[in-house]
């Protein structure tokens, strides 16, 4: 028995040996060079298993005795995509902001020039803004220093961007807002938006809608933080602001309309549809879109809401101290422009998308916001939250995203015979969902599709 | 006169597929990128002539590997090759994530991760994918135009990323060589066998015999099992490392690995006890007994290495010399 065991001992060592010399020889042997080597293609075929038998055996054959192509293999292998944590997402965020950074090695000079500069803004914007709510604070708790200040406040208010003025509530009037862009830009600050692809594209998004909306609800939420010396503040503010709101819209409207505007887009008019049910979010943003004495008026209705459109409509009408903070990073809110506010059921969580694909969560009703990785650069004009995972977004060109995670993005592919005869898609001005496969979109021209699959297939309705 | 494949123009491709390029054309959106039937087609084409090489490919064949490519992928890269900068900002924000997750992969892999270097690294294929001017008629080459749609745009940039890691992996001249990681293991066999112990007259015959038999059991591997013997003995990986290598679950693995080391045993053995007839002006070789046997199994593990590079350039399992 003994003598049975240690042959058994005795050949198993031997086989382990054999094939590990065996290994060796396999290492040290250079049967191809390198140059034939299989090209990337064909090694993530291979990894893909789309390769056939043969051509597999062939390749393994190859791998077997080059040390190389194992290495890329066993690394390609090991790079599968994980998703990425949210933090990382943030910061990919503000990468994919960066989008046209290769595309400055294009021969178009001029888009480049601007995309580079929006790009270089936009990557600034979290600490931009980390700045802002910072001064915010620090403005908001120094009465006597704003006091001070106070004459000056509508020289600078005269002189802040666009968004921070209480725009007409028409969208038609909106969108010819955007159109007057060039002769605005006269009076803004150096934080002026840029007349590259951002802001053309951003022109029929209602950006003086939204944008304002966001800032003023941030900094409304820095205010509630404050002691009662912010409260104090905050009413006599609203005081100054009466005298000074009015006056500072007019002089910030855009000038006479061009007869020759393009007609309003559908979607904000979708996303208000959209956002009916949640109407924390639609206060906000419909506050914002609204006229001050508009956003007064609901404010003295609407309670909780209206007090925060009255701290907007303040911050907004005359206080130096928030126009600064405004114009440092109001130049971002431009390049972002969101279309679309949406709010999912529980209030909690709040999606908002617009202009070149942007996308933005907030899980913490609106208080901080997450850059999320966008499938698409197009503009997004409309959006469905169905719940704090599920969400839909619809725009420019065809393109539709839904997230079933809340996290993660993907492009849903769009209805095919909704592309005209020049293949075109065209743009997605609703949508509504139900849950994450169900969803009915809206395109420009009135079309209406559904897929009952989460995109699979669509029908016309 | 040997007639000229289909696939050697665009001109005779498309006399022969352009009813299924212009399908294809649809099938992969191109008109999003604004991308004409012809940049699309030629991509086609030079797709298929690289999979068929210059031979007469049969046009079935031709036309059911069109289809089964990646056709909105190959789109895309058609379209970023063609600088369309629509095509490249969908693939930037598409696939940055992508490149940038698998740098920060391979570098960990590489115990070197950080995010500046996997940023690094990520970024730099983009130039590369963009194309640097080259040659006489200044012509862009991007490396885009090495994509043929065969695998996802996703794993090619993977790829694409692994071997220039890989390389500069290699380059940077941070490989330990087997010797050195060996040396712990296995005991200097040259340095016991110039000791003391009288040499053996038939060693040179017995080990000589060792090789063959090797070279012969080798050949009988196929080249999955070489792949596996390889992954296993030289690049040390694991079990589960392997299996995702292969996508086999690593019993799997493991299960091939044990039957192929029986398999190399038995395959030396039986030849050493085999008597071999004259062959190649060798003389003919009498059979071992089982003491001969050890001798040799000893011999051989001490003479290492053999040039296996005949057997192992066998594309796969190769008939043995002695049994003709």
């Amino acid at each position: 028995m003994d003598s049975q065991d240690r042959d058994e001992t005795k050949l198993r060592q031997r086989q382990e040996l054999l094939a590990r010399r065996l290994g060796e020889a396999l290492d040290r042997m250079k049967p191809y060079g390198e140059a034939e080597c299989p090209d990337a293609e064909v090694i993530a075929a291979y990894a893909e298993q789309a390769l056939g038998p043969a051509e597999s055996a062939v390749w393994e054959g190859h791998f077997a005795a080059c040390a190389r192509c194992r290495k890329i293999l066993r690394v390609l292998a090991a790079s599968v995509d994980t998703p990425l944590a949210e933090k990382e997402v943030a910061q990919l965020g503000k990468l994919v902001s960066a989008v046209r950074a290769p595309v400055e090695i294009t021969e178009r000079a001029a888009v480049r020039a601007r995309s580079r500069f929006v790009d270089w803004r936009a990557r600034w914007l979290a600490p931009a803004i980390g700045v802002a709510a910072v001064l915010a604070v620090w403005f908001a708790m120094r009465p006597p220093w704003r006091a001070t200040d106070r004459g000056a406040s509508e020289t600078l208010v005269a002189q802040a961007p666009k968004e921070e003025v209480p725009s007409s509530p028409a969208p038609a009037e909106l969108d010819q807002f955007s159109n007057s862009a060039p002769q605005q830009q006269d009076r803004k600050t150096a934080a002026a938006p840029q007349p590259g692809r951002l802001s053309a594209n951003a022109a029929p998004l209602n950006s003086p809608v939204e944008t304002p909306a966001k800032g003023r609800a941030d900094s409304a939420a820095a205010l509630d933080k404050i002691s009662p010396s912010a409260d104090e503040a905050r009413s006599s503010l609203q005081k100054e602001k009466k005298l000074t709101a009015l006056p500072d819209a007019r002089e910030l409207q855009p000038p006479a309309f061009s007869p020759a505007a393009p007609p309003p887009p559908k979607a904000q008019a979708a996303m208000e549809a959209q956002s009916a049910p949640q109407s924390e979010a639609k206060d906000a943003t419909s506050a914002a879109g609204a006229a001050v004495p508009q956003a007064e008026t609901k404010a003295d209705a609407i309670g909780s809401a209206a007090s925060r459109d009255k701290q907007v409509a303040t911050l907004q009408g005359g206080v130096q101290p928030a126009a600064r903070n405004e114009r440092a990073f109001g130049a971002f809110r431009q390049i972002q422009n969101y279309s679309s506010m949406l709010k999912a059921p529980s209030g909690s969580t709040l999606w908002r998308a617009g202009n070149g694909g942007v996308i933005e969560r907030s899980t913490d009703a609106g208080k901080s916001w997450v850059s999320q990785m966008s499938p698409s650069q197009e503009d997004w004009l409309a959006g469905a939250a169905v719940s704090d995972t599920v969400c839909w977004m619809a725009g420019r060109n065809g393109a539709i995203a839904r997230t079933m995670d809340g996290k993660l993005w993907e492009r849903v592919s769009p209805p095919a015979p909704a592309a005209g005869n020049d293949a075109k898609l065209p743009d997605w001005t609703g949508i509504t969902a139900r849950d994450a496969v169900s969803a009915t979109i809206t395109a420009n021209d009135g079309r209406k599709f559904a897929t009952p699959d989460g995109g699979k297939t669509w029908r016309l309705q | 006169m040997p007639k000229e494949s289909p696939l050697a123009s665009l001109d005779q491709f498309l006399a022969q597929y352009a009813h299924l390029a212009t399908e294809l054309h649809g099938e992969a959106m191109c008109a999003r990128w604004g991308l004409p039937p012809e940049a699309f087609a030629e991509s086609l084409r030079r797709s298929a002539e690289k999979r068929f090489g210059g031979a007469q490919p049969d046009p079935d064949a031709v036309e059911a590997y069109l289809k089964s490519l990646h056709h909105e992928d190959l789109a895309l890269a058609c379209a970023c090759s063609e600088g369309i900068e629509q095509a490249w900002e969908f693939f930037i924000a598409h696939f940055r994530q992508n490149l940038r997750n698998a740098a920060s992969a391979m570098l960990r892999g590489s115990g070197r991760a950080d995010d500046a270097r996997a940023e690094e690294l990520a970024d730099s294929l983009y130039a590369e994918l963009y194309g640097v001017r080259s040659g006489a008629d200044g012509r862009r080459k991007s490396l885009f135009e090495y994509f043929h749609g065969r695998s996802k745009l996703s794993t090619w940039l993977r790829a694409v990323l692994a071997q220039k890691q890989v390389d500069m992996f290699r380059t940077s001249g941070r490989t330990v060589s087997l010797e050195a990681e060996m040396e712990g293991e296995v005991p200097n066999e040259l340095a016991g066998r110039t000791s003391s112990v009288p040499a053996d007259p038939d060693r040179e015959r017995y080990v000589g015999r060792f090789e063959r038999a090797l070279s012969t059991a080798l050949a009988n591997l196929s080249p999955r099992e070489r792949m596996i013997l390889a992954c296993y003995y030289v690049d040390q990986l694991t079990l589960a490392e392997i299996g995702r290598l292969l996508r086999e679950h690593e019993s799997t693995v493991s299960r091939q690995l044990e039957r192929m080391r029986g398999a190399l045993r038995e395959g030396v053995t039986h030849a050493l006890r085999r008597e071999t007839p004259a062959s190649n002006g060798r003389p003919a070789e009498p059979a071992l007994d089982v003491a001969q046997v050890e001798l040799a199994f000893e011999y051989a593990v001490e003479d290492w290495p053999f040039d296996l590079s005949q057997a192992l350039s066998a594309s796969g399992p190769a008939a043995d010399p002695q049994e003709e």
